[in-house]
């Protein structure tokens, strides 16, 4: 398998009463390292469950995946959390900062397994001026507007410097203009982070942003002109 | 470092606070009731030693002897300790058990403690009291017996009081009416019950009734001028681990076998110059078996001759001459003495035959006669000499026996021949003038004395008439040999030497080989003893504890659903923490760690409660739990280890609850904890694991179905467990059914209108978390099943009691004497001797008694609180041994007629010389800490070991206090214990009453106290009621942290829904009807808890409810039950409202 992301035939269902509910049909696709991919579709149409798929959050039922030629499925659950710390960052719709602690705490909470350096703490710092927080390093989540937190969230998403950044609608609580500052950062911070960047989002001018588009229709996956 | 786990975990801490200390308080209740019932423990223990202590004022060691030695001893003693650098005190006393009764009321009081004292008792405490003002007829009383027997300063009371008599009761010679002496004195002082007021050398939770005589006054009733039987050792260290070693380092036993003299062993040596030999005799006539075998010992050594001598008391002498022999056989000698000794064992010429010759070497059937004897019945060698004599007989009478002789000699008066020192010394004969002064204490026909019989009293006093072999007088007079073999020792010098030195040999050789203690004085650590059975019959802590172990793990519960809670609250934070790279299992000991602080900060908080809780249990225990152990002298106490234990104990069941909260993380998906679910994402649930749940549910049903049925139908099962088992099986199926509707998913696609209505909605709700439903129902059932099968258990003695079979064994009366009765009063003999008035006579006549050989000792029923350490003994004649009756719990009964009648056990000899013994089994098992098969190790009464051997247990009886042998083996242990003290008294019809007033007044002299036998196991019943009510209340307390963790589950269920809420809110639906809706959710979740519960608890205790159901609490029950809804319901309510005041837009947004 050669480097980027790499999914092949990715199936998934859920066993119901009424037998498996499948979700996700022969998805696969390929992204090279700093590429940006929008996935696009109608609501249930399986996009997040591909989005945690590919964030290793949650596995297929069958296909295949490969980050930077490596399948991340073969791992225990210690070693994928090793992974996913190392070569994944997420940004979800819901900014999920934990609210108990501060803007900059919560930048360094991927970086906790291995200990925040005095270099990781100043990356986190310089993360979260170029987001243009600097402001309110001490702040906390609830302090933030919703544009501020999804900014902060990004930054927690790449203090790690991931191979990948996965966003779930990350502008789907976000008025325009938020949005639009939200989207202009995810695309340019991977692309400076030499990151892949998937998307999914129902917003067709972030996605008209990407470089790549797909669309997922009733679990298929199609590219999208 | 800015961030790491405990920067997080302080973080969080601060911030879901209010969860913390949710948890927090849930961690400290448990805390507060285990820490608490250590302080129970400890408080009990230190209350109980202070009790032991305070009784026992400063004594560390006592000598207490069941004979009464030299008062001089105890000066002795003391100026002997001299020698260690510190000097002791030794105080001599008196103490008996006596009964006492006011003269002007005739208020009575029996089993109190008369002690005969002087100044140096009274010095002992440094207190001044004093007797005089009465002329030595004055006692003082401790305010205890004051006030039970109503007695001031002025009033004159009687105490009777036991005599201990020198010679044994159950021989010949024994005064079988002089028992009991009743002195008439007057109170002098009334003393408070502290101090000396307190004194009593046997722990005991009840204050001691005491009553104090001076010394003399109590010595000249007793007859033992200038001795006593009790020695009071003080170290003024207020220590004394054991006899040896002790606080001064003086080994008070060794002190004594120097110290002791012949005096103080009711022995004396009697030197006869002329004869050539000295006596070793005993006050008490026979000598006693440690005596004879040391006596044999210090001849030996010496390298003297013993001859050991049973003179017995001859009825009648008469002879039957041989045919055509001549003799008289009309004349017969009235009341003369006869020596069993081996003749050849007498000095060479000292005893010789009237024709010079050596007396020969009797068979066990041949006889000499004296001179005189000969010449007055003419008998000639070879007539049969026919001998009667009284021998005593079991119940306390004597029986006249006859024995015949063949005549081998006629012994000349002279040298042994003419030695009235043959018969032992005894007050009443052999120091009176004539035979017509006789005072003997058995059947005396004044009538049948001659002139002659008199004239050979006035030249030889009690010389034997006849001689036997030892054979014939131990077979005739002395088969047990009980009491002793020998009424006389001689001892004879060797060829040439001094009788003197050899006597003063002999006695020093003696004592030497004398122990005290197999003469029944031994000194006892009393202190050091004290203080071990302050220990407890039963470890309060361990038991409060049990007690507690609904609250603590109700408690342990709440914390594992109040964190787990907390935890699915915050599960986006989880699912959040683990996209970022951090596993499960570290974000686990991330929370786990919170938990760490939670529930130390729990478990110190629960420390500072333990004090509350502790204090509240003992409260309990002096007031509404009285009845468990009669102990209001409880007070608080708390030692730094229970401290440790409770707080580290309680961490750890704490930590291990929030672990368990959190261990489903690890099986949950990112994923899903990222939508806020945490474990299985769906409800999902296969045919195949319903099909398994569903024959599960059923086959408990079955189960239960069977066993209920199978012991009803069956006498086979037993009832208890069987119901019991029934129950708890019902209880599994029946949540098993809740689990089953709770996975239930809703039918959908029927035709026809769909009626949704609140109710069903509040159903369906209930439906929508099941494990947390469950959880909390199952919460619910467990401790309601508890509360309601341990209050329906409660007993009172029921119809069966009365039955052989039952509790009371068919006795409708018990009853215990302070003094043994000499006579039998289940024989008209016994009944009649003993003096019963014409309706006692007539309701035993008609009644059946059993009497008992006792034994005082430690109670070991559940009343005593001390751990029995030397329990009551009862010796149980023949006769109650083939009644049988009580009922048994378990025995070791291998033969037919065994298991029909297991007191048949009794019997039996174990190989290994242990003695078989049955109790009942609370007192076996709780209080001695026995099962069946082990055995007791006890003292004999020479201080000897021995075991019993427990081969039997009754169940439920009124036999609880003691432990029971045959008497044949009470005898061989307590051969000086005479008469009977205890009594089973099986009344027929309606004169029970009557009877237990009778005896009561007829036998006041013994302190006769009679008791109905149903009263005593109410008593006993009373005890384990309470014990049922206090683990009922505290199971109670548990059922309400229960309805609590219930009510969180309510608050966050209508937490994770309040968006929902809100939208029907904002569709028109009123705020009522959405608050009816949540708590109709709530109640019925409460409601099958309790139901749940209840039903398989009133299954579990179905034979007890219906066979007794005045027993079962219904009031207080269902009273408890109400509470624990109406607070569960009151709760539930207010977590729903505090939800439904979320603005509604504010719950919207949220959503």
């Amino acid at each position: 398998m050669g480097s980027g992301l790499v999914a092949q035939s990715i199936g998934k269902s859920y066993p119901t009463r009424g037998g498996p509910l499948v979700v996700l049909r022969d998805v696969s696709m390929a992204l090279e390292p700093g590429a940006a991919a929008a996935i696009v579709g109608p609501s249930g149409s399986g996009k997040s469950t591909l989005l945690n798929i590919l964030g290793t959050l949650e596995p297929p039922t069958e296909g295949s995946l490969s980050i930077d030629g490596q399948n991340p499925y073969a791992l225990d659950e210690p070693a994928l959390a090793v992974f996913r710390n190392r070569q994944i960052g997420f940004v979800f719709q819901d900014h999920h900062l934990l609210p108990q602690c501060s803007v900059l705490e919560n930048v360094l909470v991927p970086t906790m397994p291995n200990g925040n350096s005095e270099q990781l703490t100043e990356r986190a710092r310089s993360l979260l001026e170029r987001v243009g927080l600097s402001g309110r390093l001490d702040h906390l989540p609830s302090e933030l507007s919703g544009g501020e937190r999804q900014r902060a969230a990004i930054a927690r998403a790449l203090i790690n410097g991931p191979r990948l950044l996965l966003a779930d609608e990350p502008t789907g609580n976000l008025d325009r203009a938020s949005a639009e500052g939200v989207a202009t950062l995810l695309l340019e911070l991977p692309r400076e982070e030499s990151a892949t960047l998937v998307v999914v989002t129902h917003s067709a001018q972030i996605a008209e942003m990407m470089q790549r588009r797909f669309e997922i229709h009733d679990g298929r996956l199609m590219p999208r002109a | 470092m800015i961030l790491n786990p405990s920067i997080l975990q302080r973080r969080s801490l601060r911030y879901y606070w209010r969860a913390a200390l949710a948890v927090t308080l849930g961690a400290a209740a448990g805390a507060a009731a285990l820490t608490g019932a250590l302080f129970v423990g400890d408080s009990m223990r230190a209350s109980l030693r202070a009790m032991a202590v305070a009784r026992l004022g400063p004594v560390d060691f006592a000598l207490e002897g069941r004979r009464f030695f030299r008062e001089a001893l105890a000066a002795e003693l003391a100026k002997e300790s001299d020698g260690s650098g510190r000097t002791a005190t030794v105080c001599p006393v008196i103490t008996v058990s006596a009964a006492i009764s006011h003269a002007g009321t005739a208020t009575r009081v029996n089993r109190i403690q008369v002690l005969g004292v002087d100044e140096r008792f009274w010095g002992l405490y440094g207190s001044g009291e004093s007797f005089g003002r009465s002329g030595g007829r004055g006692v003082a009383l401790n305010a205890a017996l004051a006030e039970a027997l109503g007695a001031i300063v002025g009033d004159d009371v009687l105490v009777r009081v036991e005599k201990h008599g020198d010679v044994p009761v159950e021989t010949l010679l024994g005064r079988r009416d002089d028992t009991i002496a009743t002195l008439r004195l007057t109170v002098e002082m009334v003393i408070p019950t502290e101090g000396p007021g307190a004194f009593a050398l046997r722990p005991g939770q009840l204050a001691a009734r005491n009553a104090y005589v001076p010394m003399v006054t109590l010595q000249r009733a007793l007859k033992q001028e200038g001795r006593v039987n009790t020695l009071l050792v003080s170290e003024g260290m207020g220590r004394g681990a054991d006899t040896s070693g002790g606080g001064n380092g003086v080994d008070w036993q060794e002190l004594l076998a120097k110290r002791q003299t012949l005096e103080d062993l009711e022995l004396r040596l009697r030197v006869n110059e002329r004869e050539g030999y000295a006596s070793l005799e005993s006050v008490r006539l026979l000598i006693e078996s440690p005596v004879e075998d040391a006596a044999k010992s210090a001849a030996e050594a010496a390298g003297l001759r013993l001859v050991p001598i049973l003179t017995y008391l001859a009825n009648s002498i008469s002879c039957s001459p041989v045919s055509g022999s001549g003799g008289r056989p009309d004349r017969v000698i009235p009341y003369s003495t006869v020596t069993a000794f081996d003749a050849a064992r007498a000095p060479q010429g000292t005893f010789v035959l009237t024709d010079g010759g050596p007396a020969p070497v009797l068979g066990d059937r041949e006889i000499l006669l004296n001179e005189w004897a000969a010449t007055e019945l003419d008998a000639k060698p070879d007539d049969t000499i026919t001998l009667t004599y009284f021998v005593s007989r079991p119940g306390g009478g004597l029986e006249e026996r006859s024995s015949a002789f063949t005549l081998r000699g006629v012994v000349r008066m002279s040298g042994w021949g003419a030695d009235a020192g043959l018969t032992p010394t005894f007050e009443g004969i052999t120091d009176a003038k004539r035979i017509s002064d006789w005072d003997p204490p058995f059947p005396f026909d004044m009538k049948r004395i001659r002139p002659k019989d008199e004239d050979y009293w006035d030249a030889h006093k009690a010389l034997p008439k006849a001689f036997v072999s030892p054979e014939a007088g131990r077979r005739d007079w002395n088969a047990d040999g009980r009491f002793g073999s020998y009424t006389a020792i001689r001892i004879l010098p060797q060829a040439g030497g001094s009788i003197s030195d050899a006597a003063r040999t002999f006695a020093a050789g003696l004592l030497k080989e004398l122990r005290p203690a197999e003469m029944g004085l031994r000194f006892t650590p009393v202190r050091a003893d004290a203080l071990a059975a302050g220990e407890g019959s039963t470890d309060f802590g361990q038991l409060f504890i049990g007690f507690s172990s609904f609250l603590i793990i109700a408690a342990a519960m709440l914390v594992a659903l109040l964190f787990r809670l907390n935890v699915e609250r915050r599960a986006v934070e989880v699912g959040l923490l683990s996209a970022v790279g951090i596993s499960l299992r570290q974000v686990g000991r991330i929370l786990a760690g919170e938990g760490a602080w939670v529930t130390v900060v729990g478990s110190a908080a629960g420390l500072l409660l333990a004090g509350g809780y502790a204090w509240l249990m003992l409260a309990g225990l002096r007031s509404w739990w009285s009845a468990a152990v009669n102990a209001p002298f409880l007070t608080l106490a708390m030692s730094p280890a229970s401290a440790a234990i409770g707080f580290f104990a309680s961490m750890a069941i704490a930590m291990i609850s929030i672990v368990w909260a959190v261990r489903g993380l690890a099986r949950s998906s990112p994923a899903a904890l990222l939508s806020g679910t945490i474990g299985a994402r769906s409800r999902w649930v296969s045919p195949r694991r319903r099909f398994v749940l569903r024959a599960l549910a059923v086959g408990f049903f079955v189960l239960s179905g069977s066993l209920s049925v199978g012991a009803f139908l069956s006498d086979r099962i037993p009832q208890a467990p069987a119901f019991f088992s029934a129950g708890f099986s019902m209880l599994v199926a029946l949540l098993l059914g809740i689990w089953l509707w709770l996975l239930r998913e809703p039918r959908g696609g029927r035709a026809g209108p769909i009626q949704l209505t609140p109710r069903k909605l509040a159903l369906r709700n209930a439906r929508r978390q099941p494990a947390r439903s469950l959880l909390a129902v199952g919460l619910v059932a467990c401790a309601t099943f508890v509360v309601v099968a341990v209050g329906a258990s409660r007993k009172s003695p029921d119809a069966d009691a009365a039955r052989r079979s039952g509790g009371t064994g068919g006795y409708s009366l018990m009853a215990e004497s302070v003094a043994g009765l000499p006579y039998d009063p289940a024989t008209a003999e016994g009944r009649a001797s003993l003096g019963l008035g014409d309706e006692a006579r007539a309701l035993c006549g008609a009644a059946t008694i059993m009497s008992f050989r006792l034994k005082p000792g430690d109670d070991a029923s559940c009343l005593n609180l001390y751990r029995a350490r030397q329990p009551r003994i009862l010796g149980a004649r023949g006769a109650f041994i083939e009644r049988g009756g009580f009922r048994f719990s378990t025995s070791l009964a291998a033969s037919a007629e065994e298991r029909a009648n297991p007191w048949m056990l009794l019997n039996r000899r174990p190989a290994d010389g242990a003695i078989a013994a049955i109790g009942d089994e609370s007192a076996v098992r709780w209080l001695l800490h026995l099962g069946l098969g082990d055995d007791l190790p006890i003292a004999d009464e020479r201080g000897g070991p021995a075991r019993l051997h427990i081969v039997g247990m009754l169940s439920g009886s009124v036999l609880q206090g003691e432990l029971i042998i045959s008497e044949e083996n009470f005898l061989r242990l307590f051969p000086s214990v005479g008469g009977y003290g205890a009594f089973l008294i099986d009344v027929p019809g309606e004169g029970a009453a009557r009877l237990e007033a009778a005896l009561e007044k007829d036998l006041t002299r013994y302190g006769m106290d009679v008791e109905a036998s149903r009263e005593r196991l109410r008593q006993y019943l009373a005890v384990e009621n309470t014990y049922l009510s206090t683990f009922q209340t505290l199971g109670g307390l548990g059922l309400l942290l229960g309805t609590i963790g219930l009510a969180a589950v309510m608050l966050r269920n209508t937490w994770e829904r309040r968006g929902e809420t809100a939208l029907m809110r904002a569709l028109g639906l009123r705020a009522g009807v959405l608050f009816r809706m949540g708590l109709a959710e709530h109640v019925s979740l409460l409601l099958a808890g309790l139901g749940v519960g209840t039903a398989a608890a009133l299954l579990a205790v179905m034979p007890h409810a219906i066979g007794s159901p005045g027993d079962v609490p219904w009031g207080p029950l269902a009273l408890t039950l109400l509470t624990v809804f109406a607070t569960g319901t009151v709760v539930g309510g207010l977590a729903i409202r505090s939800t439904l005041r979320t603005p509604v837009l504010m719950s919207l947004r949220k959503e």
